[in-house]
C-alpha cells in the first residue's frame, strides 16, 4: 500500500517567522516527535503541511475530539460479508507505511486515548495493536507531530506530563505586525495597506484575550476577511462577518469590538 | 423664651399694631408678609402662625414658617401657604423639629420650582407621606430639595423617593444612606429618573472597548457628587484607576456612549503614550493648563498614528470657533482644536504660533517634555498679552478630556504653589455649584443648635455577637464518628469596607480572576457527557456492537459485552451552587485577599456569602457566616 493520496503535490505557502523550519528539519532527521504549540489559526497546520511537502513525506492528519477513542486512532475490526476484517486507523497507517502523522488539537482527545502514542514516542518506536495481537514497528519515515493550544482551558484539558515530555516543541504565536500583514496580503490577495489594517484590527481583539474573549482574531480569520474584501465587501462588513460575529455572542463585546474596528479605519 | 422674644416677630407686629419695630429681624419678613397677604389674608396668616404655637411648634419651626410661607404664597398662591402648615406639622410630629424647620425652606424652593397650585399640593402630599414612611430621612430630603427639583420633574421626584423607600425597606439606616446619597444607588436612581443615560448601563462594553485599544485594562469607577450634590462632569485618572461621571446631563443615548468612548480612548492614550507625572515645579496655573492641553494633543496624535479612526471619535467635540474675546477660557479650546483639527482656520497669532510649535516638532512627539516646553512658551505669551485666567472657573474643554489631575505630581513644589494648584484642582472639580441661599448655612447652624436635643446620631451597630441560625453535623476525624448538631452556624453582619480595596485586589489579581473565569466557563456546567458501553441508553454504541458481534462468532461466552452496547448521556456533577459558598477553614487572622473578590470573577456565580471557621476553643465549634447584601442562603 502506498500513501500517495496523502502526499502534498504543490508547495503550501508558508512565511517563516524565525528558524522554525531549520529546527523542524533537525527534529525530522532523528524522527523526534514534535509538538506545535500556539493559538488557533496562527499557522501550525500550514507549517506541518509545508514541512511534509518540503521533506517529501505523506501527511496524515487527525483532528482530535473528545469522543475519539483509541480505536479511532489505531484501527478496529469491522464486519463485512466475508467475516471480520481489520482496518488500520490513521495512526497505524502512518506507522506501518511511513508518514508524518499529525494529531491536531491533541488535548481535545481523552487522556486514556492519547496514551497509545507513548510507545511511538520513545526509543521503542512501535505500536502494539492489542485487539489484533500485533506489534507494528514504526517505518523509518514515520514521525509523530501533535498540536495544541495552551489556553485557559489547559487546567481542565491538558496533556499528561508523561505525554508532554516525549516531544520537542515549537512555539507559534501570531506573527509580528508586518509579517502577518504580508501573510494576509498574500493569502487573501489584497493590498498590503488593507492587510495591515486587518492586522491592526486583529490586535485590538487580541487585547481582549482574558478580558471577555478566550482568543483574539486569528490570522486565518483575517485571511477570510481579506477574501471577502477582495469580493467587494467593505472592510467593516468583512470584519463583522469574519471576525466579530464568529468571535463572540456577547452583545457588549460585539459593540466594543465594532467600536474598536472603527477606531482602526482612516 | 419670654413672650415677645426677639425670635418671634409676631409679637412686635401685634404690639405695634401691624408695624414691626424698626431694625428688628422681623422687619423685612413683616413687610413681605403684609405685601403678599393683603387685607384679611394677613390676619388669616397670623392665625395660622398662632396655630403652630398653640400645638407646641414655636421657636425655630414657627420662625421658618413665617420666613418661607410668604415665598410660597407669592410663587403659588396664599391658599398653598396656608395649607402648607399641615405639611410642617406632619413633619414635626413624624420626623422632629429639625425636619419641620428644613421643610419650610424646602417648601419655598419647591414652590418656586413648581408654581402650579396642583403640583405644589401634590408635592406637599408626597412630603407628608415620605415623612410618615421614612421619618429619619425627611431632613436629608428637605436639605437637598433644590438639587432634587432642579434635576427631576415632580413625577421623577416621587419615583426617586419611592425607589429610596423600596431600597431601604424597613431598615432606617439604609433609607438614610439612600436619601443622603451615601448609597451610590441613590445617585444612579436620580440620574435614571432624570432621563440621563447612565455609565453603569454601558460600563461593560466601554471597559472592553478601552481594553481593546491598547490591551491596558482600566479600573473604571463613577465619580461621586460634590458636597452640594452637583455632578462632576470631567473624567479623572490616577494610574489605571479611572473615575468617570455617572452620566453626562443632557447627553443621552448613543451620544452619551460616544462621549464616554471618546473619554476613555483619550485616557487610554495618556496611559499608553504618557511618560509619568510632570513635576509642578514653578509653573503657574495657566501654564499648568497649557502644558496639559499640549500633552493631551501629543498623546492623541500618537494614538491616531496607530488608530486613525480615533480622530472621528474626538473631533466632533472640538467646537471652538475662531474670533471672540481674548480670555483664556476661549483661547485654550481654540488652541486645542487647532492642534487636532487640520481643517480649522484660526488666524490669531497666538494660535498660529502654538500650531507651528507643535507641528514643527511632529517627529518628536514621542518626547513628553515637548508638552512642557510648548506649554511654558504659550503660557508666557498669554501672560504678556495680559490675558486673564481664572483658575476657579476654568474647565477643561472639550468635554471628553479628563481633568488632567493624573498628569501632575502634586507632592513637589513649595506650599504656596501647591495651594495654587489645589485651587485649580478644586475649581475643576466643582464645576456646577447650585445657587444656595447665602444665609442658609448660618441659619441652619443656629436652628440646629436649638434643636440639638432632638438630633439622632447614627450609631454603629455592635457586631461582636453573631446570631445562631443553624446547627450542623460534622465528622470528627479524631474520634472517627459523625457528631450530630455539632457546629453552630453564626450569622454575623458583613462589615462595610472600603470599595477601593476591592478594586485594588481585583486589578492586582486580574490574571487569576480571568483564569478562574475561564475555568468556570470551560467547565461547561451540566453539559452531557457521553458514556459508552452502557446496558441501556438512547443511542447504539457502534464499537460495542461490533465487539459484541465478534464475540458472538465463536459462540456466547461468559463476560460477553453483548448486553452493553448503548450510549447514554450523563451529566457532569459540577453545579454552580457549589461555588455559592466559599468555606475557608483557617486559623484566625490568616489572610486571603482574594476570598471575597473571587466570587466576582464573572461566569455568573457571584459569591453570596463567606464562611469562616471560628471559636476553636469552644467544645462545639462555630461556623461564622457573613452574608453579603441581598444574598440568599443555600438550603441546609
Amino acid at each position: 500500500m502506498t500513501l500517495d493520496d496523502y502526499r502534498i503535490a504543490e508547495e503550501p505557502y508558508y512565511r517563516p517567522l524565525g528558524d522554525e523550519i531549520a529546527n523542524y528539519e533537525a527534529a525530522w532527521t532523528d524522527r523526534l516527535p514534535v509538538m506545535l504549540k500556539g493559538p488557533t489559526g496562527c499557522g501550525k497546520t500550514r507549517f506541518v503541511e509545508h514541512m511534509a511537502w518540503k521533506l517529501g513525506q505523506p501527511l496524515i492528519t487527525v483532528s482530535c475530539h473528545e469522543d475519539m477513542t483509541a480505536s479511532d486512532l489505531v484501527g478496529r475490526y469491522l464486519l463485512d460479508a466475508d467475516g471480520t476484517v481489520w482496518h488500520d486507523g490513521p495512526l497505524t497507517l502512518a506507522v506501518r507505511h511511513g508518514a508524518i502523522c499529525y494529531l491536531d488539537e491533541i488535548v481535545e482527545a481523552r487522556q486514556d486515548t492519547t496514551v497509545v502514542i507513548h510507545s511511538l514516542t520513545d526509543d521503542r518506536r512501535m505500536l502494539p495493536l492489542e485487539k489484533k495481537n500485533e506489534v507494528v514497528a514504526a517505518h523509518p519515515d514515520f514521525q509523530l507531530v501533535i498540536s495544541y493550544n495552551p489556553g485557559y482551558q489547559s487546567v481542565l484539558k491538558d496533556l499528561k506530563e508523561s505525554t508532554k515530555q516525549r516531544f520537542a516543541a515549537l512555539d507559534f504565536g501570531f506573527p509580528a505586525h508586518e509579517v502577518e500583514a504580508e501573510i494576509v496580503s498574500h493569502e487573501a490577495e489584497i493590498e498590503s495597506g488593507d492587510a495591515a489594517r486587518l492586522v491592526t484590527i486583529a490586535e485590538r481583539s487580541r487585547n481582549l484575550k482574558g478580558h471577555g474573549l478566550s482568543e483574539g482574531a486569528s490570522t486565518r480569520m483575517l485571511i477570510h476577511a481579506g477574501k471577502l474584501m477582495r469580493r467587494g465587501v467593505s472592510l467593516q462588513s468583512a470584519c463583522a462577518m469574519s471576525i466579530i460575529l464568529p468571535l463572540t455572542d456577547d452583545p457588549d463585546l460585539r459593540d466594543a469590538l465594532t467600536a474598536a474596528v472603527a477606531s482602526c479605519l482612516p | 423664651m419670654p413672650p415677645g422674644g426677639s425670635r418671634n416677630f409676631l409679637r412686635p407686629v401685634e404690639a405695634d399694631t401691624g408695624r414691626p419695630r424698626p431694625g428688628s429681624p422681623a422687619d423685612s419678613i413683616g413687610e413681605q408678609a403684609k405685601r403678599i397677604f393683603p387685607g384679611p389674608l394677613l390676619a388669616r396668616w397670623l392665625r395660622q402662625s398662632a396655630e403652630l404655637e398653640r400645638v407646641g411648634l414655636a421657636g425655630g419651626i414657627l420662625v421658618a414658617y413665617q420666613r418661607y410661607s410668604p415665598t410660597i404664597a407669592e410663587a403659588v398662591d396664599p391658599e398653598a401657604a396656608f395649607a402648607f402648615i399641615d405639611v410642617v406639622k406632619s413633619l414635626a410630629f413624624a420626623s422632629g423639629r429639625q425636619a419641620a424647620i428644613l421643610c419650610s425652606a424646602a417648601g419655598a424652593k419647591a414652590a418656586v420650582k413648581l408654581q402650579s397650585p396642583d403640583d405644589f399640593a401634590r408635592w406637599s402630599a408626597i412630603m407628608a407621606e415620605t415623612a410618615d414612611r421614612a421619618p429619619e430621612s425627611a431632613s436629608a430630603i428637605c436639605e437637598r430639595m433644590e438639587t432634587l427639583l432642579t434635576r427631576l420633574s415632580l413625577d421623577g421626584f416621587e419615583s426617586w423617593l419611592s425607589t429610596g423607600l423600596r431600597v431601604g425597606g424597613s431598615d432606617r439606616q439604609r433609607r438614610l444612606q439612600f436619601f443622603t446619597f451615601a448609597d451610590p444607588t441613590a445617585e444612579r436612581a436620580l440620574l435614571r429618573e432624570a432621563g440621563d443615560t447612565l455609565f453603569a448601563d454601558m460600563e461593560r462594553r466601554l471597559r472592553s472597548f478601552a481594553t481593546a485599544l491598547w490591551g491596558h485594562p482600566l479600573v473604571l469607577r463613577e465619580h461621586g457628587m460634590t458636597a452640594s450634590g452637583a455632578l462632576i462632569r470631567r473624567p479623572s485618572f490616577d494610574g489605571d484607576f479611572v473615575r468617570v461621571p455617572p452620566s453626562y446631563p443632557g447627553v443621552r443615548g448613543g451620544q452619551a456612549e460616544a462621549l464616554y468612548r471618546a473619554s476613555l480612548a483619550h485616557i487610554a492614550a495618556h496611559l499608553r503614550f504618557g511618560s509619568g507625572r510632570f513635576p509642578v515645579g514653578g509653573l503657574k496655573p495657566l501654564q499648568i493648563a497649557l502644558v496639559s492641553l499640549v500633552e493631551d494633543a501629543r498623546v492623541e496624535h500618537l494614538a491616531m498614528r496607530m488608530l486613525p479612526g480615533l480622530r472621528r471619535l474626538w473631533l466632533p467635540y472640538h467646537v471652538a470657533r475662531a474670533g471672540g474675546s481674548l480670555t483664556a477660557e476661549l483661547m485654550l479650546p481654540r488652541l486645542a482644536r487647532a492642534l487636532i483639527d487640520p481643517s480649522f482656520v484660526d488666524e490669531d497669532a497666538w494660535i498660529v504660533k502654538g500650531r507651528a510649535l507643535f507641528f514643527d516638532k511632529r517627529a518628536d512627539l514621542e518626547d513628553a517634555t515637548l508638552s512642557r516646553r510648548i506649554g511654558n512658551l504659550m503660557g508666557n505669551d498669554l501672560g504678556q498679552m495680559r490675558v486673564q485666567f481664572n483658575q476657579r472657573t476654568y474647565v477643561v474643554e472639550p468635554a471628553y478630556r479628563d481633568d488632567n489631575l493624573g498628569l501632575w505630581n502634586f507632592d513637589q513644589g513649595n506650599p504656596d504653589e501647591a495651594d495654587a494648584l489645589d485651587e485649580v484642582v478644586e475649581s475643576r472639580r466643582i464645576e456646577r455649584q447650585e445657587t444656595e441661599d447665602p444665609e442658609e448655612p448660618q441659619r441652619q447652624e443656629t436652628e440646629r443648635e436649638e434643636d440639638s436635643a432632638q438630633r439622632v446620631k447614627p450609631r454603629e451597630r455592635p457586631d461582636e455577637h453573631g446570631v445562631p441560625i443553624a446547627r450542623l453535623p460534622e465528622w470528627d476525624y479524631a474520634a472517627g464518628r459523625e457528631r450530630p448538631q455539632w457546629v453552630t452556624v453564626m450569622e454575623w453582619p458583613m462589615k462595610e469596607g472600603d470599595p477601593r480595596w476591592v478594586d485594588e485586589v481585583l486589578h492586582r489579581r486580574r490574571d487569576t480572576l480571568a483564569r478562574i473565569d475561564g475555568l468556570v466557563r470551560a467547565a461547561r456546567v451540566s453539559r452531557p457527557l457521553r458514556v459508552n458501553r452502557q446496558p441501556e441508553g438512547d443511542r447504539l454504541d457502534l464499537d460495542a456492537c461490533i465487539t459484541a458481534a465478534i464475540d458472538r462468532r465463536p459462540g456466547p461466552r461468559a463476560g460477553s459485552s453483548a448486553l452493553h452496547h448503548h450510549r447514554a448521556a450523563a451529566s457532569r456533577s459540577f453545579h454552580p451552587a457549589a461555588a455559592r459558598l466559599l468555606a475557608v477553614h483557617r486559623g484566625p487572622g490568616a489572610g486571603f485577599d482574594l476570598e471575597r473578590p473571587a466570587g466576582r470573577a464573572g461566569g455568573g456565580c457571584p459569591l453570596g456569602a463567606r464562611a469562616r471557621r471560628g471559636g476553636r476553643s469552644l467544645r462545639h465549634p462555630r461556623l461564622q457566616l457573613e452574608r453579603a447584601r441581598g444574598a440568599a442562603l443555600p438550603p441546609h
